[in-house]
């Protein structure tokens, strides 16, 4: 959005369609990739559930882009763990059964499959910080300042948890490889 | 893999070690300068970045505005919590949203302010001083009673503490038998015999009669013989007695010399106070007012008597009779 943020923003704010349409646009694939790549049930039913988190607490924020941004993803952040939760009782009231995933397009669908289903792979090596720190820093790309704040942790216990992180990918990766 | 998930085996697989930059190039997706043997590490998590990303349908990214914006209009209605920290407790629990009524936050406001403040500690220790001291008393029973005087007019003069402290000096000063400073017999012997004998109404008066049992049994005798003031033998016999029991009772130094009717109801009435005080029952009240009556019904004849006897002893004089009547006064209910 860049220097027209504050003018959408404002829009925004006043419940212009455009302005949403833009905000959206810029937040909607990170998010979703985001909350697909934590293994949510229905990214794309809790992005529509993020959004209206941030329409309604829109009048009330203020900052700069990158605030906006580091507040989007943490309501998907806090939505998240709330659809676990929920899961997590539901699962306890009723017979366990696998996720429900939205039936993908014929075209893209086995491409992306195969790739969420690697990473799916090598991100459940991880603990559960270092997947958070991970996801938030390459998915979201947001600065460690902002990872922090969102995951309610010091900056640098972040820093540490994407070392160790990064140390556990790549010796995947050379894994990987010398296989 | 041997290590356990997350920890890593950093040494075994890593050249070097990673510094921040380093690290911050990685995530995002460059190859940090001069680290050259990260380069396939780089653009595997570059491939992270877009493998789950998906390109957004125009036509649902307008739905959803849509969407959210109307109704974002429709349920603004949360009770002011920031939405993005109102549906997870992830950081804790969050705070309570209910609490006490409105209405009851402005009192309890202003009380704890008053208490707050030096005057408001000062008061609210004297109250619980007040508050033990009272509780004290009702636990010990001690609590003071309601006097029910058969006759306000009168004086009431408590003075059992005082017969009974100085018992040990009146029995010292038996045997000089000084009647001139006393005029009743006010003792807690006389006491029992005036609330009707009840022996628990007076223990000093037990006590005394421990001390010095002969001179009440001679006290008695004699009285009964005062009573009678037939001669003037008899009335200093009388006087003796008057004597022996005005030694318990101190308080009689006040009593005017001249017997007359209210002084002798003074001391006939003193003689029930002390018996109320003596720890006796309440149902003694009752008994007390009967015998002020009583007393006071016999002041008349214990004045006749006095006069009887002022007129039979005039050697002992105006004194030594007030003794005697005195001591007919509290003896009389006995008879």
């Amino acid at each position: 959005m860049g220097p027209a943020f504050p003018e959408i923003l404002a829009a925004a704010r006043v419940g212009a369609e455009w302005a949403w349409e833009r905000l959206y646009e810029s937040i909607a694939g990170g998010v979703r990739g985001y909350l697909a790549a934590q293994g949510a049930a229905d990214p794309d039913d809790l992005t529509g559930e993020v959004l209206l988190h941030l329409v309604r607490g829109l009048p009330r924020f203020e900052g700069d882009e990158a605030g906006f941004r580091s507040w989007v993803f943490l309501v998907a952040h806090h939505r998240l763990i709330d659809e676990r939760r929920r899961r997590q009782r539901d699962a306890k009231l009723a017979t366990k059964q696998p996720p429900t995933r939205p039936a993908p397009d014929a075209d893209t669908a086995v491409l992306d499959i195969e790739a969420d289903a690697e990473w799916q792979q090598r991100l459940a090596g991880l603990t559960d910080d270092q997947r958070h720190v991970i996801l938030l820093r390459v998915v979201a790309g947001l600065p460690a300042e902002q990872v922090a704040h969102i995951l309610g942790k010091r900056v640098g216990t972040v820093r540490v948890l994407q070392h160790r992180a990064l140390t556990r990918l790549r010796a995947d990766l050379t894994a990987g490889v010398t296989q | 893999m041997t290590s356990s998930p997350g920890n890593g085996d950093e040494m075994g697989t890593t050249d070097q070690r990673l510094s921040i930059e380093e690290a911050d190039h990685l995530l995002a997706g460059r190859v940090p300068p001069g680290r050259y043997d990260l380069d396939g590490l780089a653009a595997d998590l570059a491939s992270l970045s877009t493998a789950f990303h998906h390109e957004v349908d125009p036509v649902d990214v307008r739905r959803l505005a849509v969407q959210a914006a109307a109704q974002a209009h429709l349920t603004s209605s949360d009770n002011g919590e920031l939405t993005a920290t109102s549906a997870s407790n992830a950081h804790g629990p969050a705070s309570q949203a209910s609490g006490l009524p409105k209405r009851r936050v402005p009192v309890l406001t202003s009380i704890a302010t008053f208490l707050a403040t030096t005057a408001g500690k000062v008061v609210a220790a004297g109250a619980l001083v007040a508050a033990t001291a009272t509780g004290g008393l009702a636990a010990t029973g001690n609590m003071p009673g309601q006097y029910d005087d058969p006759d306000p007019g009168v004086t009431v003069v408590d003075d059992s503490d005082d017969a009974v402290d100085d018992s040990d000096d009146a029995v010292e000063a038996d045997d000089t038998c000084d009647t001139t400073d006393t005029a009743v017999s006010g003792t807690c012997d006389d006491l029992a015999g005036t609330v009707g004998d009840d022996d628990d109404a007076c223990e000093e008066g037990d006590e005394i009669d421990a001390v010095d049992d002969a001179d009440e049994a001679r006290d008695a005798d004699e009285a009964d013989e005062a009573d009678d003031a037939d001669d003037a033998d008899e009335a200093d016999e009388a006087c003796d007695g008057a004597s022996d029991g005005a030694v318990y009772a101190p308080e009689v130094d006040g009593v005017d010399a001249d017997g007359d009717e209210a002084d002798a109801t003074d001391d006939a009435d003193a003689t029930d106070d002390a018996d109320a005080t003596d720890d006796a029952d309440e149902a003694d009240d009752a008994d007390e007012a009967d015998d002020a009556e009583v007393d006071d019904a016999e002041v008349d004849d214990a004045d006749d008597e006095v006069d009887d006897a002022d007129d039979a002893d005039e050697v002992d004089g105006a004194e030594d009779s007030d003794d005697s009547d005195a001591d007919e006064v509290v003896n009389a209910p006995q008879g």
